[in-house]
């Protein structure tokens, strides 16, 4: 993967290293969509959060291994966008009807049909990242944002 | 073993890559030979050919939508398994079972 496109879709204004464990999902998606909206990735807060509950509706986006793998898709998303909260501690993820611990976000935005970008492909290369442990197991490693690009980029 | 399987997911970015993923790596590690043509927001991408679904042991299907061309699969039915992508990548080794 080129340095260019995961730079331009790892949205830095929205990785967060060692936040305090979220009191819910819900308050983890409110800081998260603020942080796309202030870094351009989204034009409307409301429509993106409306995405992103219509998606966990349809199924869990808990992932094990301590991951969510939040997303919404429309067209309020304007480039693709990756946000990465990981938390001091494990936080309760309630799923559609799944639940488990989590420390790892990676919340994806993802552009709808009428605004789809080629960074599309970054999205689905982050998705196959999680399955991997060689990626996952570094995750706690990680100090800023470029460590983390860099550990993309390895293992990807 | 000779593995295929397709993965597809709602959005179309999630859940079908992080499948194909979890997929590939477990047969890697059991010795099986696969092939993961993934059906996503990227379209169609490493198509399974007409020989490969023939000659696979086990046919998966990894998906919470429709497949696409799906009647590639017509007279292989006593091959496939079905699943949602979300099981395959919270254990893979469900294919097996």
């Amino acid at each position: 993967m080129a340095d260019i496109q995961l730079g331009n879709v790892l949205t830095k204004e929205a990785m967060i290293l060692d936040h305090t464990p979220f009191n819910s999902k819900e308050e983890m998606f409110q800081l998260l969509s603020e942080k796309f909206f202030e870094a351009g990735v989204i034009t409307n807060q409301q429509a993106y959060l409306t995405a992103l509950r219509e998606r966990e509706a349809m199924g869990p986006t808990y992932m094990g291994n301590l991951i969510g793998l939040p997303h919404g898709r429309c067209d309020e998303v304007v480039k693709s966008g990756i946000a990465f909260c990981r938390c001091s501690s494990p936080f309760l993820y309630q799923s559609c009807g799944e639940e488990g611990d989590v420390k790892y976000v990676f919340m994806l935005a993802i552009p709808g049909n009428q605004s789809a970008d080629q960074y599309m492909r970054v999205l689905a290369t982050l998705a196959g990242l999680l399955a991997k442990e060689e990626f996952v197991d570094q995750l706690d490693s990680v100090h800023s944002y470029d460590e983390m690009l860099a550990l993309m980029k390895a293992c990807s | 073993m000779k593995i295929v399987a397709i993965t597809s997911c709602a959005t179309g970015i999630a859940h079908t890559y992080m499948a194909a993923e979890a997929l590939k790596k477990f047969c890697k590690k059991n010795h099986h030979e696969c092939k993961v043509e993934t059906q996503g927001a990227l379209g169609i991408e490493n198509q399974l050919k007409p020989y490969e679904i023939e000659a696979a042991d086990l046919i998966v299907f990894a998906n919470d939508v429709g497949i696409s061309k799906a009647e590639r699969f017509d007279k292989y039915k006593d091959k496939i398994k079905k699943f949602s992508p979300h099981d395959v990548i919270k254990d893979p080794s469900i294919i097996l079972k």
